[in-house]
């Protein structure tokens, strides 16, 4: 491995190797002297993964209606009057969960490890349906397993008339790349100019509250989510950090919480364990340019686990572009065909509450989704079931522990 | 002090080997020293005078301190300013000094302990006289709650200058959590309470504690001088616990400017200055309350511990090491950084006089009946000058002292400032110190 | 809690300006301070708080809530259990114990833990409960006191605890009470040497068996004697050297061994500290308030591992590689590691960090919060680590001849330092200091690795004394190789042992102790054995005689 020149000069006296590796744990002691023959990869914890919106005020003719916007309409005119003000917005919640038949029910069962789903017997689902009289099939296991809900969000199809309202975002700019080789006309710009950027989902849910106002990097590069169980990302295969035609990307889900650092932020360096679950495990070859890193296409899986959510993104044929600064961070984005799956498993994990919090309509949302949905038809119906999109992320260096592998070690610049 | 002969007495009639039940609680604890009760002090006589001491390090830059004029209505310099509110209430003792008398200056000691003992040596372990908020304590301090209250906002039990011997340091109680529980927890006793029923098992609890701690004393057998006296001071610690359990045995006199305050939020201590002045204002409310409810009469309030460790969030220089390191910037003639902090702790001083202030006691306020003594351990920190160590007084303890005055000595020993505290408290003295810095002139300009 | 003594609460950044000699080692007393004039050495030593806290979990059980706080222990001479002689108690020091006893007894006699430690109650045979308060303060009283009761004291706790049981109508309240007291009572919170007649010399006195067993078991568990010990007492064998060797054994071959030599090091390390060190969330953001207490705890478990455990030589502890690590620490560290919880790793051979000073503790505890503290850390290490007293600075010193320091061309510490080091009168001080210090300056002020500081690389060389390298594992080498800090431990173990300063009279002893620790190979449990079985150890005055080594057996190995 090349000894690589750092930023303020090289360490005198002694040799120092950057060894950018993930530690393998035998439980015993760890051996000293990693081997000079192969070269070291760079890992990463990535603090937050999310649909990034590009701020422009003009793109929304205005913002999408949330389900008690749309519930509010619907109401006769004297009872409308009664719930209009903004202070009465949690009584009319609470009306629309009445009028329309939402439940939430406790499982009696705590939530699981590291923020994840609890399991819970198909029977005693059954057994609770039918005493909170949900019909049959329908309700989702939520607040990770604690409750069994039944709602707008769980089960959209039942609540048809609250599919409106969404509005598609105008603008012409969008995070995202050309994913089809085809510079079509409806086609965005990139923010920095690139032409024929594919990204239907934000034309799909561009001007939803939460995308609008929380989804823009300024606010959201700051995040973090996932903490329970953040995406880890790791390049092995490595000769020059800045410049090497042939390096693999691991992509992995970390079995061990994000900590926080004293000033709020994700705390570098920390030892995660890789979750073993194969679904979250995958690689793909890439190459790194003047230390921007870019990959083949591939179908990925990460773990979305966000307070009462326990859920995943799947992307397929994803490209992933980001850029490298060794031993500090990693800055990117994820651009693929989201499967629609996965974006409906989130908003049907989020319940009513959060569709109340975030001031969305799940239903509005999925009809919007599939409408634009432009990749991956169904063989049987048809349909598509992915849709083109971009995600942006953002990293932190740490060592990644993987089972049963041998141990090498040597510390981090 | 209560009386040892009285008590020896009634405790060998009662406790003479037998086994006997426990009485009524003995009356004479109640009285003070020349049998009056202290029932008709608080009530319908005159209100307790109350001292305390106030400290903050780092000093100050004398140019932008202390005050040219002198006597009432004296100017306020910029670092001053803060106190522009309560300027009226705060009188100024500038360019006294401690006079080492061939001993080292010993950075950030000599001078405190010389204001404090009278007397400067190196270190805290080797001083020579208890610290004058102790003499006074021992004279003003019986029959409260707490002889005295020390407090520390910097949140570090071992951050105060109130000793008793060089191995006897009064712990801080370091948070605002921690003195409201220490005051206002469970064994405290509203004054203005109707109801008061003396509860059993503090009288029990009394009761042992003295029988057992008597039989304790008969038994000790020939110690060395030293163990002696640690002897002594342990037997004369327990016999502070005797009264204050039998303080809890009776209804105490009404204090009609105590309100029960609210529990205080946690504060996680903080050396930024901002947070500091936080916790301090919230720990300064409480003891006014503490002494609006007669808990105790003397107190010590440590602002920033000398070598004030005081910063701003983010900052890698620390307000001590700003004075020994911060250039003094040429075109404004002093260290931008170290006036700064030097300005906060004035504010913070102007917090805690306001919040004596803002208590209703009698005619006026409970700052008027009590006497503040403010100072740090060196006036320019970056020479570690014990020379003009700024002292401020605030309160006119009952009426016997004028405010909002400023007294200039031209390099004065400081212990002329002990020894007036002192003697205003009714400690009976007519010197203080030792060598050069010994004295028996009072400061009459401050006296009514 | 951050200690406040001399060492520490001079904090100066860079103006400790004086005419200074060189320290010399620490053996009689603090600066300034004669031998003692008071001819007998002190017989009273309060417990500390680890010990007080300690003594009640063996005496009545771990899961018996301690609430409240306690009076500081005073650091003499560096260390916390020399100041054990020195400290009594201040009121509100009293009322404090007085409360944490009252929480104590209360949870004694509650339903959950009366059978078991009461044990007794009133009934047909004992109506009021007389002879169930003589039986449990008769045995409790000897764990409490750590000697039998006298009669009168046996006599007058029953009589207490039956007059505060007929007040509060209720046996087991009473005995909540005379507990209390018992508990705030002079001969539980202080260790009380008795003296007696020395059995092997009638002419000369010694400390009586009850105070012997004390002694032993603070100095070698940091807690209260166990029943065994307690017997050993009683059946007298502690006055014979067999069988204060045998107890010894005992005590060193239990694993509670290693809580006292934790506690040793606790102190003489100063490491309590740690406990509330914070660091400026934005400079460090890494260093997070756990990272005080867990930095604490990786120095003890690798030395309680080196030294206890494996009977190494302490002078490894400078040059060694190894240490305790765990998922809090290695970020700090930079390091992966896979384990879950504590173990015991091996850093590479190139790695900067070589022995306890390269541990986050040290690094950290000696700097400031927002940056690192060449003075601080090589006044620590001559201070700690050498027992040598950097003098106070004389009377006429000029501290306006401190070069301003904030030029924006001066980028690393040393550059910033260099004042100290040129200028005559700041150097003479700060020579003693800095050279040490700024070895150590590649790792900034919360412990972490730098190679540079402000964009220029860090110059590590050093010296210490004569001896000069050029980075931390030359320091840590020039520390191995220093008999000053062989002897520095030697002589810090006694003192802490017996809980004072080192009389000037003691110098054969520590001298002694000191050679038998290098006849060992510098090994801690065999430096313990010979301070616990050496006669001063239970002397009763300053004039006790000097005996010779020879009549004990030579080459003692430790176990």
């Amino acid at each position: 491995m090349n000894a690589i020149r750092r930023e303020g000069g090289r360490r005198p006296h002694t040799s120092r190797r950057l060894a950018f590796i993930s530690v393998l744990a035998t439980g015993a002691g760890l051996t000293a002297s990693p081997s000079l023959a192969a070269p070291a990869p760079l890992s990463f914890a990535l603090t937050n993964i999310y649909v990034p919106s590009y701020e422009d005020d003009k793109a929304c003719r205005a913002l999408s209606l949330s389900s008690s916007d749309i519930f509010l309409q619907g109401l006769p005119p004297a009872e409308r009057v009664k719930y209009e003000a903004p202070e009465k917005i949690q009584a009319l919640q609470r009306l629309m969960g009445d009028r329309l038949g939402f439940k939430m029910v406790p499982t009696g069962h705590a939530s699981g490890a590291n923020g994840s789903m609890a399991a819970v017997p198909e029977a005693e689902i059954e057994a609770l349906r039918q005493k909170y009289n949900i019909p049959k099939g329908k309700g989702i296991l939520s607040f990770l397993g604690t409750r069994l809900a039944y709602d707008s969000c769980t089960n959209p199809e039942d609540f048809p008339f609250l599919a409106t309202g969404n509005e598609p975002y105008m603008g012409k700019v969008a995070y995202g790349i050309d994913l089809d080789g085809r510079k079509g006309k409806g086609d965005f710009l990139g923010p920095n100019g690139e032409r024929g950027v594919d990204n239907e989902l934000i034309r799909a849910t561009g001007c939803n509250f939460a995308t609008r106002d929380y989804g823009t990097p300024k606010v959201a590069d700051e995040v973090i989510t996932s903490i329970g169980s953040p995406t880890l990302v790791e390049i092995t295969d490595v000769d020059d950090p800045l410049n090497d035609e042939d390096v693999t990307v691991h992509v992995y889900a970390s079995a061990s919480p994000l900590e926080v650092s004293g000033s709020g932020k994700g705390l570098g360096w920390a030892s995660l364990d890789v979750d073993p679950d194969p679904r979250f495990q995958t690689q793909v070859k890439g190459r790194i340019s003047n230390g921007e890193l870019s990959t083949e296409p591939f179908d990925l899986r990460v773990r979305l686990r966000e307070q009462i959510v326990d859920s995943y993104r799947e992307v397929r044929q994803a490209r992933i572009r980001a850029t490298i600064k060794p031993g500090e961070s990693i800055e990117g984005g994820i651009y693929g065909y989201h499967t629609l799956a996965s974006i409906e498993e989130g908003y049907h994990q989020s319940t009513q509450v959060g569709a109340n919090l975030t001031r969305m309509s799940c239903p509005a949302l999925i009809k919007s989704i599939r409408s634009h949905a432009d990749a991956f038809p169904d063989p049987k119906s048809g349909r598509n079931t992915a849709i083109s999109s971009a995600l942006r992320f953002r990293g932190i260096p740490a060592f990644l522990i993987k089972p049963g592998q041998k141990v090498a070690q040597g510390p981090q610049q | 002090m209560t009386n040892m002969n009285r008590r020896g007495f009634l405790l060998r009639g009662a406790f003479a080997g037998a086994a006997v039940g426990v009485g009524l609680p003995f009356l004479d604890y109640f009285l003070d020293d020349n049998g009056t009760a202290f029932a008709a002090e608080y009530g319908g006589g005159r209100l307790p005078v109350r001292f305390g001491t106030w400290f903050w390090g780092c000093g100050m830059i004398p140019d932008r301190w202390n005050p040219k004029k002198q006597g009432a209505g004296y100017d306020l310099p910029p670092e001053l300013a803060p106190i522009a509110p309560v300027q009226d209430k705060v009188t100024i003792l500038s360019g006294f000094s401690v006079s080492l008398d061939g001993k080292s200056n010993q950075p950030h000691i000599s001078g405190n302990v010389g204001l404090r003992t009278g007397t400067p040596v190196d270190s805290w372990q080797q001083i020579v006289a208890p610290t004058l908020d102790t003499t006074i304590a021992d004279t003003i301090g019986s029959g409260s709650f707490f002889r005295s209250l020390d407090l520390s906002a910097d949140g570090n039990a071992r951050t105060s200058f109130s000793y008793r011997s060089g191995t006897e340091m009064n712990a801080s109680v370091a948070s605002p959590m921690e003195l409201y529980q220490r005051v206002f927890g469970a064994d405290f006793h509203d004054p203005n309470a109707a109801e008061f029923k003396p509860d059993p098992r503090i009288m029990a609890r009394r009761s042992v504690l003295s029988a057992v701690t008597d039989e304790r004393r008969r038994m000790m057998g020939k110690l060395g001088a030293a163990d002696k006296a640690r002897v002594d001071s342990y037997f004369t610690a327990i016999r502070e616990v005797e009264t204050k359990l039998a303080l809890q045995l009776e209804k105490p006199p009404k204090a009609e400017a105590c309100v029960v305050p609210q529990r205080p939020a946690d504060m996680v201590p903080s050396t930024d200055v901002i947070e500091r002045q936080k916790s301090h204002k919230l720990m300064a409310d409480l003891l006014a309350m503490a002494l609006a409810c007669n808990q105790t009469k003397v107190f010590n309030m440590v602002f920033s511990t000398a070598t004030a460790d005081l910063r701003k969030a983010g900052s890698t220089t620390a307000y001590h090491q700003a004075t020994h390191e911060e250039l003094v910037d040429r075109t404004i003639g002093y260290q931008p950084t170290v006036d700064a902090f030097s300005t906060q702790s004035m504010q913070g001083w102007a917090d805690f006089v306001a919040s004596m202030a803002a208590v209703k006691e009698g005619d006026g306020t409970l700052l008027d009946n009590m006497l503040v003594m403010a100072h740090s351990e060196v006036s320019y920190a970056k020479n570690h000058d014990v020379n003009g160590i700024p002292v401020m007084l605030a309160g006119r303890a009952g009426g016997k002292v004028k405010s909002g005055i400023h007294v200039a000595s031209q390099g004065d020993a400081i212990s002329r400032v002990g020894l007036t505290m002192q003697q205003l408290m009714g400690v009976p003295l007519d010197g203080w110190g030792t060598g050069s810095m010994r004295t028996n002139r009072s400061i009459s300009e401050i006296m009514v | 809690m951050k200690d406040r003594t001399i060492s520490k609460a001079v904090r100066i950044g860079s103006a400790v300006t004086a005419l200074c000699a060189a320290g010399a080692i620490l053996l009689a007393g603090t600066a300034g301070r004669a031998d003692q004039p008071d001819k007998n050495m002190p017989k009273l030593r309060r417990l500390t708080e680890a010990q007080y806290r300690a003594t009640i979990a063996d005496i009545f059980g771990p899961d018996i809530k301690i609430s409240g706080r306690f009076e500081p222990d005073l650091r003499v001479g560096g260390l916390l259990a020399a100041g054990t002689s020195a400290v009594s108690l201040t009121p509100s020091g009293a009322e404090q114990y007085e409360q944490i006893a009252r929480g104590i007894a209360e949870q004694v006699v509650d339903n959950a833990h009366r059978d078991r430690l009461v044990g007794c109650q009133p009934g047909p045979a004992d109506p009021n409960g007389a002879a169930c308060a003589g039986s449990f303060f008769q045995k409790v009283g000897l764990r409490l006191y750590r000697r039998p009761l006298t009669p009168a004291e046996t006599r007058l706790a029953v009589a207490q605890t039956l007059a505060s049981a007929r007040t509060l109508n209720d046996f087991h309240a009473g005995v909540a009470v005379m507990l209390t007291t018992m508990l705030s009572d002079l001969p539980f919170l202080f260790q009380m040497d008795r003296v007696v007649a020395d059995p092997a010399h009638h002419s000369a006195q010694t400390l009586d068996a009850w105070s012997r067993a004390s002694k032993l078991s603070y100095f070698l568990w940091n807690s209260t004697p166990d029943e065994e010990l307690l017997n050993a007492a009683r059946d007298g064998s502690l006055m014979t050297q067999a069988g204060l060797a045998q107890q010894v054994g005992r005590l060193m071959a239990s694993p509670r061994f290693e809580t006292g030599v934790t506690a040793f090091f606790d102190d003489f390390l100063q490491l309590e500290g740690m406990m509330s060190l914070s660091k400026d969330s934005l400079i460090y953001p890494a260093f997070r308030s756990s990272a005080g207490p867990a930095a604490r705890e990786q120095t003890l478990r690798t030395i309680v591992t080196l030294l206890a455990r494996e009977d190494g030589d302490y002078r490894d502890l400078f040059t060694t590689r190894r240490v305790a690590m765990n998922r809090q620490l290695s970020p700090l560290y930079r390091i992966p590691y896979a384990p879950r919880d504590w173990s015991m790793i091996t850093l590479p051979d190139n790695d900067p960090r070589v022995g306890l000073l390269t541990q986050i503790s040290f690094l950290s505890l000696h700097s400031h919060e927002g940056r690192s503290s060449p003075t601080l850390r090589g006044k620590a290490l001559r201070e700690v680590l050498m027992c040598e007293h950097i003098p106070t600075p004389p009377a006429n010193v000029n501290f306006t001849i401190v070069q301003d320091t904030s030029n924006p061309n001066l980028r690393t510490t040393r550059e910033r330092l260099k004042a100290h080091l040129d200028d005559e009168e700041c150097a003479s001080c700060h020579k003693l200091t800095d050279p040490m210090g700024l070895t150590l300056d590649s790792f900034d002020g919360a412990g972490q690795f730098r190679a540079s500081e402000n964009g220029m690389a860090i110059d590590t060389s050093g010296s210490l004394g004569n001896v000069s390298f050029p980075d931390a594992a030359g320091l840590g080498k020039a520390l191995h190789d220093s008999p000053q800090v062989t002897q520095c431990l030697a002589q810090s173990a006694w003192r802490y042992a017996v809980g004072r300063e080192a009389l000037a009279s003691e110098e054969p002893v520590t001298a002694a102790l000191h050679n038998g620790f290098a006849q060992s190979g510098f090994r801690i449990r065999a430096l313990f054995r010979q301070i616990a079985t050496d006669p001063h150890f239970f002397a009763a005055t300053s004039r006790a005689p000097i005996r010779t080594m020879a009549a004990r057996p030579s080459a003692r190995k430790s176990s």
